[in-house]
């Protein structure tokens, strides 16, 4: 029985289906709104629906240069790895698993899909794609940093002197004291996270991992078909993972007692997350520079992030 | 089991892939217009993309040039099928002036079929717009041929 | 960070978009846009300046005999055209136009082709000129696609070469004073003068016994058809009433 009621939280809620669904969803809403921002009118709602099942049914050429295992195994990883995520995000009352160092593992989780771009870029065989995974590291390694630090500031305030790394534990004491983005030393804290979304996600202004037409989309340069597909999903499922991070770490005080309501709230609180941190900065910046990326991530938002954390560790 | 939606797909969600072989770019600037707010190519699903491994249609334009020759050979193989092929403007069709030089080899034909040509020195961009919808409807005919 | 387009993005959220509607197939461009060739083979004379001026080669002519005339086809290629409109300036009875239409995407290049056929009655004679009424003011030499005509102003020639002459009746058309024509050559033979006597010595010599003279009646005929045009009626003539010129 059991067996049975975690593969249905695997495989479709909150896992597989729940977030390849909503993830294209809300990469629809991104595009239709920066194109609105723009003043055009952008692709209909469906459009990443579209392009996933385009990308199905083109041909898979595989280079004579590439590893062929690693070629193929890498986009497997990175969308199985995205899979279990969700399962440790409380969707406001509810999680899948209730684990003692949810956090941990989400970090963990969630640098996969970034080390099987690598892998992927690694083993195509392509000068193009070696620059895009050299980038792809050092991008990974600007944001690990604020993003740990967020992540401690969070542990410490929800604990006190014990660090509590169980999410659903941090949704409980949001519950009861309100949500943490109202206690103002955490501020910082969420102003630090809305700006590592991005890079997560890999939106301009710091996509300069991929998709660009300078190094022909870097790592996923000699993908195509089914591979590419999949690696396309596994960005757009990274939206509603990290939206979905934030809004239960910093606005998960809301209990409704149903868990239909409480998925639909929690999706339309994250697509306004999406809305703020990725699809207004998408609509009017350019790329950053890969020196510039760095310098910003390590001095401005580790510092937003660090400012909360010693705010949070004087005890206020 | 996906099969419908993903023959209606093939039409709904075009990738280009601009080639230059030699182009003056005055077709090249009216092809990156037709991205702009005023004629918005992408509600139609159409992206520029990065590489060709990823497009479903070459859009090709210049007459091709002696040096651009074996790059574009191996553009068109690096396109994985189904996939169209749009000439754009009057030099890939014909050499336009540049009929009989010593450096550009013959019209796009030589080399593949070419599904959709526009007309045009340079064509407008909505003119390309039509072009590129035509070829994005040749995708899913091809797409459905692909089946059998 | 500097996000200099951020109000216009929020505000652009609520206006409408700039986008224009997907255009039919019945748009056409602004008025004086250069779009494809529309070609009225009625009113082309087959001058050729339109072949002589197209940089791209774009435009062909085919030529085919048929009773009376010849059926001269000519082609502009779309897919060749540069659109400089030099057929247009070029054309002096303006039947190329390059209309506003710009939507020329074909999967068969055979539709960007434009095509007319003209029929050109076949002309006899040469171009003549009536040299008492010519004021030399040059037009038709200037009007020429083949330079076949020289007017000199000063010294009051006016000479045509025909071999270069295509027969297109341009100068016709933009003589002012209306003096030019094609006139048939005038056909020779032997012309009949009043100084005759009829002594018959001619319908002798004639080797061909074409000519009849009667001495009685004082008639003289010549048989066209059978006259060979030797000359020997003319050597032989007493009064030297007969010679060979034009006949009227």
């Amino acid at each position: 029985m059991t067996i049975l009621r975690y593969l249905f939280y695997i495989l479709v809620f909150p896992g597989a289906l729940f977030t390849i669904a909503v993830g294209l969803f809300m990469a629809g809403i991104d595009r239709k709104v920066i194109a609105h921002m723009q003043k055009r009118v952008g692709p209909p709602l469906r459009q990443p629906m579209y392009d996933f099942f385009k990308l199905l049914g083109k041909e898979t050429i595989i280079p004579a240069k590439a590893n062929r295992a690693a070629f193929l195994a890498a986009p497997v990883l990175s969308f199985v790895s995205l899979c279990f995520i969700m399962l440790f995000i409380p969707i406001f009352g509810f999680t899948a698993i209730n684990g003692a160092a949810d956090m941990i593992v989400i970090l963990y989780l969630v640098t996969i899909p970034g080390a099987a771009l690598i892998i992927g870029g690694a083993s195509s065989g392509s000068p193009f794609a070696s620059i895009g995974i050299s980038r792809e590291m050092v991008t990974m390694m600007a944001y690990e940093l604020p993003f740990v630090l967020v992540l401690l500031t969070v542990a410490k305030k929800v604990g006190g002197d014990q660090l509590v790394f169980n999410l659903s534990l941090v949704s409980d004491y949001q519950a009861v004291n309100g949500s943490l983005l109202s206690h103002w030393s955490m501020i910082p804290a969420a102003l630090a996270m809305l700006l590592v979304i991005p890079a997560e996600v890999g939106t301009q202004p710091f996509d300069v991992a991929e998709a660009e037409n300078e190094i022909c989309e870097g790592p996923l340069v000699e993908y195509s078909g089914s591979p590419l597909a999949l690696f396309k999903l596994s960005i757009n499922m990274k939206m509603i993972i990290m939206t979905g991070l934030f809004t239960s770490m910093f606005l998960g005080g809301i209990r409704t007692g149903f868990v239909a309501l409480d998925a639909l709230l929690f999706v339309i609180i994250c697509i306004a997350v999406m809305l703020v941190s990725i699809t207004t900065i998408h609509a009017v910046t350019a790329r950053l520079k890969i020196e510039h990326l760095f310098k910003f991530y390590w001095t401005v938002v580790a510092g937003l992030a660090l400012v909360s954390t010693i705010l949070v560790w004087i005890g206020m | 089991m996906f099969k419908k939606l993903i023959d209606k797909s093939a039409a709904k969600s075009p990738w280009l892939f601009h080639l230059n072989t030699g182009s003056c770019n005055g077709c090249d600037i009216e092809i990156v217009a037709c991205l702009t707010p005023r004629y918005d190519a992408e509600r139609f699903g159409f992206k520029l993309a990065g590489s060709p491994r990823h497009a479903d249609i070459l859009v090709v334009s210049g007459p091709i040039t002696v040096q651009s020759r074996d790059r574009l050979i191996r553009t068109i193989e690096q396109t994985p099928d189904p996939k169209c092929v749009v000439s754009i403007g009057s030099c890939p069709k014909s050499g336009n002036v540049f009929k009989g030089s010593y450096g550009i080899d013959g019209p796009l034909d030589k080399y593949v079929h070419v599904d959709v040509s526009v007309a045009g020195c340079t064509p407008k961009p909505e003119a390309i717009m039509e072009g590129l919808y035509k070829a994005a409807l040749i995708l899913e005919k091809k797409r459905e041929a692909m089946h059998k | 960070m500097m996000f200099p387009y951020l109000t216009t993005a929020l505000t652009n959220l609520f206006r409408k978009p700039s986008a224009e509607p997907f255009p039919n197939p019945e748009d056409m461009g602004k008025p004086r846009y250069r779009g494809r060739i529309s070609f009225d083979a009625d009113k082309c004379v087959d001058c050729g300046m339109c072949i002589k001026v197209c940089a791209p080669l774009a435009i062909t002519r085919e030529e085919e005999e048929v009773e009376g005339g010849t059926n001269i086809k000519r082609s502009f290629n779309m897919t060749s055209c540069t659109f400089c409109a030099y057929c247009q300036d070029f054309c002096g009875t303006k039947a190329i136009q390059l209309t506003p239409d710009y939507h020329m995407v074909a999967e068969d290049p055979e539709d960007l082709i434009t095509v007319g056929t003209t029929f050109k009655k076949k002309v006899l004679g040469k171009l003549a000129c009536d040299i008492d009424n010519c004021i030399y003011c040059g037009l038709c030499m200037r009007s020429c696609p083949e330079q076949a005509i020289t007017v000199d102003r000063t010294t009051k020639t006016w000479t045509v070469d025909h071999d270069k002459c295509v027969k297109c009746g341009m100068c016709i058309t933009k003589c002012p004073k209306k003096v030019l024509s094609f006139k048939e050559a005038a056909p020779e033979g032997v012309v009949f003068s009043d100084s005759c006597v009829y002594c018959t010595l001619c319908a002798k010599k004639c080797p061909v016994g074409a000519i009849k003279v009667n001495r009685e009646a004082k008639t003289w005929e010549i048989d066209r058809e059978t006259c060979i045009k030797c000359g020997q009626c003319v050597t032989n003539c007493p009064k030297k009433a007969l010679s060979m010129g034009p006949l009227e």
